[in-house]
Parts: C-alpha cells; structure tokens; sequence
C-alpha cells in the first residue's frame, strides 16, 4: 500500500480516537503490568497499579501472553462494563502492547444480522422435524391403510365366496324341491308334513285321500297328528322316533291310521327329519292293501 | 490460585452460553440469545483439594469449523465441545470443531463432549450406536440440561480434574 500523507493519518487517527474510545495496557515478558492510559474505565478495567499481575487481574488476558512473534487479534470481546471491543496484541521492545477499540456498534448490527440468521435456521430446522413427523405419520396411516384394505379385500373375497356358495346350495335346494314336488304332486304315494308338536302343515292329495281328509282341513290348521294316530302303534313308534333323533331318518314300518269316518287302515309308514330343521318331519304311507 | 482456560466450543445455539449463566449464576433463560464474539466468565471451583480459578470462554458459535478463530483458543488448558442433542447435525460440527481445536491446541489438552438439552427426551436425536463410536475413541460425554442444571456442575468439575491431571478427552 502507499504511505498515506500525514493529513489523512492524522485524520483516521482523529477520528480513531474520537469514535472508537481507545485503551491499552503494556505488558512486560513477566506478565506485569508496565503501563497503561486511555479510556480504561469505559471497558469496565479498574485503575491498576505498575508490576500487577495481568494474568489474575484482567481474565481476558490470561494464558494470552507472552505474545510469541504473531500478533493477536480478538474480535468482539465483551466487557464488564457491557461494551465490546476489538482487542489487538503486538510485540514492541517493552513488552506486549494491547490495544482495546470499542466496538459495540458493530457488534450490536453484527448480533442483529445473526441472530434473525439463526432463528431462521432453528424455525426451518423445526419445520423440517416436523415436516418428517408428518411424513412418518402419513406413512403410517397409508401403511394402516394398506393393511385394512387387504383385510378388508379378503372379507369381501370370503363374502363372495360364501355367496356363491349359498347360490349353489341354494339352487340344489330348488332343484331337490322341484324333484320332490314333482314326486309328491304325482300322488304315487303319500306325503305328509308335521312337526314334532303335532301340526300337520301339509299333505299331498294321496295322502288325504287315503285319511279321507280335504286340503282345506290342513290349511286351515286344525287337522294334527294326533287325530290321524293309532294308540296300538306306540311301541313301534317310539322306536321309530328314536331313530329319528339318532339317524334323521326311520326305517319304514307297517302301522295303523285312523281314517276321518273312524276306520282303522294300516298303512307302510316311514319318516325322515326335514335337513337343519329338527322338529319337523317329512312322511310317507302307502296303502299297501292296494296292492296286494 | 491456580487459574485455567476453559473455551465452551459448538455451533450456534446448543447451550453454550446457557450452560456457562447455569454453572456460573444458577440461571436459564428460555429465549435464545446469539453470542457475538466473546464472553469471558470466571468461576472458583475445588478440584483435587485445592481452588482453581476457571475462566470460561463463552465463544460465538460457528457454523463452520473452519470459521474457528485460533486467536480466541491460545492459552486454553481445556475445552467443553457442546452439541444440542434434539439436532443431529450439531454433534457432526462438534466433531469438526474438536478436530479443528486439537489442530491449534494439539492432542494433549483435554475435552469433554455435553449432549445438551437432556430434558427434551422425546426429541433427542442421537443415538446410542453414535454415542458408542465416540466411547470406543475413549471421549468423555456428558448429557446435561442448561434447564434443568443435571449435568452441569458435573460437567465442569469433571473437567476440571482432567486439566488438574493432564488427562485427555
């Protein structure tokens, strides 16, 4: 750099010393104290004594010295009294020199600049933790949601299953019923339908025919077992229901009925549980004495 | 008295300056305040049956390592690296600056390493498989609390017995 004529360094020095209220402490290669002046107490130093030492007298210096042959410069040193200065060290016959400038302006500006720097950091810090929160929660719920909806899939798929199922028995069930009802309506034989109470809830024209009852006698409900019954078959009956319970079906049997005009006809008799229906039966009686 | 330098090291807003007002003034203050430049606090303690003169430097967190100003750490006889255990990133700066630290200081000054911010469990960030690589490097780690001072006076002592023995990390 060029040397700077004498008007402009006396300037800066002016104006040095007019803004940046200087201190400075000499310090001997012993740590003690040698000399000092300037603006000591506006840092918060008390009026020291020649020989002090400096080490246990002002902490910022301590272990700083001996300077070796670098200078030192330690930027933004707050003091006691709540400035803060630009420390600089530097080596000179007597010892170490050390030069205190204020600085609390800059550093005021310096604080600002860096902390609204650094509360951004720390709210896009915060954001960015509670953006992967988020994340993770979401990815979470999707995963929740993957498995309800394949669980949700296989109960669907079971449902349909059972569905088509059903169809098919269902169908099998129409198709038996069109095969029975076509042998029923044929009146080849006859065919009655009762419960285990006793009510007689349907019969084929054979069967009426046989009993000499109408279809109106059991649509109206009044016709029951008990009137078509005959006491001398309870022995055999009770075997036969027996079987029933045991079996679903009994074997048929020869046993006597007693027609509406009171006569008593024998009959060949057999019955079977109607499927999932435990109290109600199915029979047939076939007038054997037609045939014979 | 036996007089040492201790520099708190760590990027910004870890606790450093929280840790140092808690050890030295049982104080916390829930705001964040930036450090610009340097602090210097001092603090008797008695370690090894006699008084020692801590002398705390609070330095302005960096957010580089390489920002670390070798001026402020001449003199240090030992060294707090501070990281905020809720950020991850602030033990890897803690890393950098203590590599930073043993190339101006050299390996022989002792370190301890604070996971600060203890209390706030249900935001810690580092973990155990973390903290067992430094364990294996032989580093002394320290959870404290600036809030809540566990650690802290721990913290301290601990490593002012180590400067008392000559003991790194």
């Amino acid at each position: 750099m060029n040397a700077l004529p004498e008007a402009i360094r006396d300037h800066v020095l002016a104006l040095t010393v007019e803004h940046r209220t200087p201190a400075y402490l000499l310090v001997g290669d012993d740590n003690l104290l040698v000399e000092w002046g300037g603006e000591l107490a506006d840092y918060g130093l008390d009026a020291p004594a020649a020989g002090l030492n400096v080490d246990e007298h002002f902490p910022f210096l301590a272990g700083l010295l001996p300077l070796d042959a670098r200078n030192l410069f330690l930027p933004y040193v707050q003091t006691e009294s709540g400035r803060t200065a630009d420390v600089y060290l530097f080596r000179a016959d007597r010892g170490t020199w050390v030069l205190l400038l204020d600085a609390t302006p800059a550093a005021a500006k310096q604080q600002n600049l860096q902390q609204r720097t650094y509360d951004l950091t720390l709210e896009v810090t915060d954001l960015r933790r509670e953006g992967d929160e988020l994340y993770q929660a979401k990815s979470e719920l999707e995963q929740r949601v993957r498995e309800r909806t394949g669980e949700l899939a296989r109960a669907n798929q079971q449902l349909l299953d059972e569905l088509a199922r059903r169809k098919r028995v269902e169908a099998d069930l129409r198709a038996s019923e069109a095969r029975f009802r076509r042998l029923a309506d044929a009146n080849i034989i006859g065919i009655m339908f009762w419960q285990t109470d006793g009510k007689i809830t349907d019969a084929n024209q054979a069967f009426l025919d046989t009993l000499g009852y109408a279809r109106a006698d059991v649509q109206s409900g009044a016709l029951r077992w008990e009137q078509i019954n005959h006491p001398d078959n309870r022995a055999r009956d009770e075997q036969a229901f027996a079987q029933l319970a045991e079996y679903g079906a009994c074997a048929p049997y020869q046993r006597q009925f007693v027609r509406r005009d009171g006569q008593v006809v024998a009959l060949l008799f057999g019955a079977a549980l109607l499927d999932g229906t435990p109290k109600q039966i199915v029979c047939f009686a076939l007038d054997l004495s037609k045939y014979k | 008295m036996l007089q040492k330098k201790i520099c708190m090291l760590g990027t910004f807003a870890v606790g450093k300056t929280s840790l140092v007002r808690r050890f030295v003034e049982s104080i916390y203050e829930d705001k964040y305040h930036t450090t610009v430049g340097v602090k210097v606090d001092k603090k008797v303690v008695q370690t090894g049956g006699q008084d020692m003169t801590l002398l705390l430097w609070d330095l302005q967190g960096e957010e580089s390592a390489q920002d670390l100003r070798r001026s402020y750490l001449r003199g240090t006889a030992g060294y707090l690296l501070v990281a905020d255990g809720t950020r991850n990133d602030t033990l890897y700066a803690a890393l950098a600056l203590q590599a930073k630290a043993q190339e101006f200081l050299g390996e022989r000054v002792p370190f301890l390493l604070l996971l600060n911010k203890s209390d706030l469990t249900e935001q810690w960030a580092i973990s155990d498989r973390e903290l067992a690589a430094l364990a294996v490097k032989g580093w002394g780690v320290i959870r404290t609390s600036a809030k809540t001072g566990a650690g802290v006076e721990d913290a301290f002592l601990t490593l002012a017995q180590k400067m008392l023995g000559g003991t790194q990390g």
